[in-house]
């Protein structure tokens, strides 16, 4: 059985077309689903309906398998911004279509409750579906058919050496027409294909003979020694940090390739060799498995039996195992609740490598932060962190803390509330801690919540009315397990406050980027950065302990000279908050997350940023820019151009504007967004229905209040 | 590019056409309007269509912004139909063309008329399927088509020749020799598409050139040749000056049934010809 979705794309305007090959039995019994996207430019049934016959591998072990089409391909609507065919290649491995992958998940978490999902599919597809589990951790393992490990498309797949594999081909080719007279005969009569037969020996000879021979010379034949070996221009360096970073966080990866593809022999010449070492200390996590003679599209039945007997064997093994092995952690979770601080600045190690394994790998859920967070705000709290253990290893924890004194929920209802931890300050002395919420390795989030809950219904945190957990990433297989949880447990639960966070999927050169911009945009970038350095401009970063409080002073006093210059108390007015940063900043310096960046002009600071990368993720958090009477400099611009520059540098896969609010600049600078709410939990009674009732009265009331000042206003 | 021109909204909904004992997945893309004309489209065979899969959406869009309801079906064996691509003959095709024609008739009752456009080996589906509705049909378009069944199933067996020197550097088989296991019924798998002996026999044995009757309803053949002054075919011209209500044109567009240097979404010149005879009927 098979229906056709249509789905809302991330930019609203367009639908995007999938087709679900559902498995027979009741639908919304899927724990998991198979996405299997755009082939190349080819529509969802892929080159000889590939995907039709692969689906059936996945629907009968009950996993439904969505076939999407991307925005301007297949029947999905959209224009694709592109002449040629490479440039096609060049933008689908640059992630062009993560947010169709991330709309899509969205839809079948929305429409299904499925919360995890496998992606990939052939080609293009594979490497899109890496670089969708790279940013969001609903995948839970990637499913690749001949993967391309080099640059595609572009001038540096032009260039790249032909693999031994392709010469060998090739010379083998040559030999046997070379021992058969009628091709000297088709040569002589200028029957041959000149062209091809040029280009094979300028690839072999001048390129094959030279430029492999110099790469080869620099690359050891297997490279165990663990180092990082040195990436050729041609090598895709988007896929090598994907694929790395999803086996690390516990994915799984299979890559399957047929064994004539060249893309095969570039994965094993490029990839597989040189980063042997690697690949080795992942374990299991990246299984390669190679159909023998079969093509890139395994264009023949009995190697698309080969194809199925691998991926249902990959799924038997490693995929669906993992409910059974997570089922067993449950048992063996142990359950603490961390009441005293002094234990809790104990575990700074086991907690740092937990949020590691988990995928909420977030800066504000750091011991870092939260730990300078309670020395800051802990007064007439309770610390409550529910910590569970298996076998001696953290493997998730719920940051929470409890009032000492009943909050008003609605400013009217006496509540028990039990909250996250580095939320709920005093107005105006908020920190605006993004992207909270409990933590669980990757894969254990169901057992997680449960423990959790368990401890939470058990009163082991005490009496409580009321959960509120603030600014939790919504689309996240927490937050999925968290309300399934709930709602088996018939605890009430909902979303509120709602809040998009722009930010930019860092493709890797920054020339991509900024085509990617608008025009006008890009326009006033560009002139900002070339006035700026007419203008002798610097920008530098703070490196050392010994100018961070010079530069701290800089940012906090070009942000409140700005803000309070409008009757604004600006972000650094508050003493609190002050507090927090000048103990936080130093901390974030010698972890190496802080990027404090200041803009001078001779003697005279215009602008200065206070970022933080984390976990390759650049997290904008402050700036201040000089008041001037003109902003010819656009100092705003300029921070922003320095440091998104330096995060494709370094490698960075994301730049996060964190929440919008009513900086609607964020999103001329964005190309994509992820979603933070406020999760709250309450047990069904009294308290509740009042809780919920007088919150509708205050937003009615507000809707009269905002009535009655406009009818004022227009009288 | 095809959907910027105009934002005109138009209603998109697909769904399952019975035919025989199967479904011919179908794609309907209409005005909000009601429509008086609609085109239903058949594709071309194997991996021509999805080369030319984009195209084909773009001018149905097209089509239905300017009023025209566009029906795009996927033949039985390919696409989302049901059948393996080697159990679909081209017998299974024409059911499928003439299947859907008559649903969209009974489904839109308030259409004037149907119009049926074929590319490729698809439009030889077309002109097959037009002998069979007759009356039915109100137009016929065919879009580069397939005259000669030997003629093109040879270029379709040179990419098993290809295929072959890919993978040993030799041809074992040469294309004559495929071309009679194929008529004596021998599968041959090209890129993953297995050729039945059923289905290339009918291909073979297809005659539509000569049929007067597929001639019945008005009729556009539009070529489509990368030279800059394109030139009708032999065919074409001999098949004007037989029929009366056949007019012929060629126009100048890159294969994009095929794999090219450009990326290819849209086919401007042969959408603007076709519209505009569509518009004249």
């Amino acid at each position: 059985m098979n229906q056709l979705l249509h789905i809302p794309s991330h930019s609203g305007v367009d639908m995007l077309y999938g087709m679900l090959d559902c498995p027979a039995g009741e639908q919304g019994s899927w724990p998991l689903a198979c996405i299997l996207l755009s082939p190349g430019v080819k529509p969802r049934v892929a080159p000889h309906r590939l995907y039709r016959k692969l689906s059936g591998e996945f629907v009968r072990r009950n996993i439904p398998v969505l076939r999407l089409d991307f925005a301007g391909m297949g029947d999905s609507q959209g224009v694709y911004d592109a002449k040629l065919l490479a440039d096609v290649y060049t933008q689908v491995q640059a992630g062009q279509h993560i947010a169709d992958v991330r709309a899509a998940m969205d839809y079948m978490a929305q429409r299904f409750g499925i919360g995890k999902f496998l992606v990939g599919g052939l080609c293009g597809a594979a490497i899109t579906g890496l670089l969708t589990a790279e940013r969001d951790s609903r995948i839970a393992g990637l499913f690749s058919i001949g993967m391309p490990v080099v640059l595609v498309g572009t001038e540096s797949a032009a260039v790249r050496p032909p693999t031994a594999a392709l010469l060998t081909a090739n010379r083998e080719i040559f030999r046997r027409k070379a021992m058969n007279p009628l091709h000297w005969v088709r040569l002589l009569t200028l029957q041959s294909d000149y062209g091809l037969l040029w280009s094979v020996m300028r690839e072999s000879l001048k390129r094959g003979f030279q430029k492999a021979a110099v790469w080869r010379k620099d690359t050891p034949p297997e490279n165990q020694t663990g180092q990082e070996p040195a990436m050729p221009d041609f090598l895709d360096r988007n896929f090598v940090r994907a694929i790395f970073k999803l086996a690390n966080s516990g994915r799984a990866a299979l890559l399957l390739f047929g064994g004539t593809d060249r893309y095969f022999s570039e994965y094993q010449e490029y990839f597989a060799v040189p980063w042997a070492g690697q690949i080795a200390a992942v374990g299991d996590r990246i299984e390669l498995q190679v159909v023998p003679e079969a093509n890139h599209v395994l264009g023949e039945p009995r190697w698309i039996e080969k194809a199925k007997l691998a991926v249902g064997d990959w799924l038997d093994r490693i995929v669906l195992p993992a409910p059974a092995s997570s089922a067993k952690q449950t048992k063996s979770l142990r359950t603490e609740v961390i009441t005293n601080f002094e234990r809790f600045l104990q575990l700074r190690n086991q907690w740092t490598e937990m949020l590691g394994r988990s995928s909420s790998n977030s800066v504000t859920l750091t011991w870092e932060w939260l730990t300078t967070w309670w020395r800051v705000y802990g007064t007439d709290r309770q610390l409550c962190v529910v910590a569970l253990w298996s076998e001696g290893r953290l493997v998730g924890a719920a940051p929470l803390l409890r009032r000492k004194r009943l909050a008003l929920a609605a400013s009217i209802v006496p509540v028990r509330r039990i909250e996250l931890l580095a939320s709920g300050e005093a107005p105006g002395h908020q920190v605006c801690s993004d992207y909270i919420g409990w933590i669980a390795e990757a894969g254990t989030e169901t057992q997680v919540v449960n423990a959790v809950l368990d401890a939470l219904v058990a009163g082991h945190c005490g009496t409580w009315d009321e959960l509120l957990l603030p600014d939790m990433q919504l689309a996240t297989p927490m937050v999925a397990a968290l309300l399934e949880a709930c709602r088996l447990r018939g605890l009430d639960y909902e979303i509120l406050d709602r809040e998009a966070c722009p930010l930019i999927s860092l493709p890797a050169k920054w020339d991509a980027y900024m085509e990617g911009l608008g025009s006008s945009h890009r326009y006033r970038v560009r002139r900002a950065l070339r006035e700026f350095e007419a203008a002798g401009g610097k920008y530098h970063v703070a490196q050392h302990a010994d100018e961070l409080a010079g530069m701290q002073a800089t940012l906090m006093s070009l942000h409140q000279t700005r803000w309070t210059a409008r009757g604004e108390p600006g972000a650094f007015g508050s003493s609190l908050r002050r507090s927090f940063h000048q103990q936080f900043m130093p901390l974030a310096l010698a972890k190496g997350w802080l990027r404090l960046g200041v803009l001078r002009i001779g003697d005279q600071s215009i602008g200065a940023i206070y970022n933080l990368n984390y976990a390759n993720r650049i997290f904008f958090y402050q700036s201040g820019i000089l008041p001037q009477d003109s902003n010819a400099l656009r100092p705003g611009v300029l921070l922003h151009a320095n440091e998104i520059a330096a995060a494709i540098d370094a490698g960075c896969h994301e730049y996060d504007f964190l929440k919008r609010g009513e900086s609607q600049y964020k999103d001329s600078w964005a190309n994509g967004s992820s979603e933070l709410g406020l999760v709250r939990v309450a047990k069904p009674g009294l308290s509740n229905r009042l809780t919920k009732g007088a919150r509708r009265a205050r937003m009615r009331l507000a809707v009269i209040k905002r009535a009655v000042i406009r009818k004022k206003d227009g009288q | 590019m095809p959907d910027t021109e105009s934002k005109r909204p138009l209603r998109e909904e697909a769904f399952s056409i019975p035919v025989d004992t199967g479904r011919v997945f179908a794609f309907l893309h209409e005005p909000v309007a009601p429509a008086a004309t609609a085109v239903v489209m058949v594709h071309a065979c194997a991996e021509e269509k999805n080369w030319a899969h984009r195209v084909y959406v773009s001018f149905a869009r097209n089509l239905a912004r300017r009023g025209i309801a566009a029906l795009r079906i996927d033949c039985r064996g390919e696409g989302e139909s049901d059948l393996e691509f080697e159990d679909s003959t081209l017998e299974t095709r024409v059911a499928d063309a003439v299947g859907a024609v008559r649903f969209l008739r009974a489904q839109r009752p308030d259409l004037r008329n149907i119009v049926l456009l074929g590319h490729r080996l698809g439009a030889m589906v077309a002109a097959l399927a037009a002998v069979e509705l007759g009356g039915e049909l109100g137009a016929l378009v065919l879009w580069d088509p397939v005259y000669d069944g030997r003629t093109y199933l040879l270029q379709v067996l040179r990419q098993h020749l290809a295929a072959q020197m890919a993978a040993s550097g030799r041809v074992s088989v040469p294309r004559e020799e495929l071309l009679r296991k194929m008529t004596v019924g021998e599968l041959i798998v090209i890129e993953g598409y297995g050729f039945g002996g059923k289905f290339c026999k009918e291909v073979l044995a297809a005659s539509w050139v000569d049929n007067a009757a597929v001639f019945r309803n008005p009729t556009l053949i539009t070529e489509i040749a990368s030279s800059e002054v394109p030139r009708l075919s032999q065919q074409a011209e001999s098949i004007v000056g037989a029929h009366s209500v056949v007019t012929a044109i060629s126009v100048k567009e890159p294969a994009f049934w095929r794999e090219n240097r450009d990326y290819i979404q849209w086919a401007p010149a042969l959408t603007a010809s076709t519209v505009q005879w569509l518009e004249s009927l």
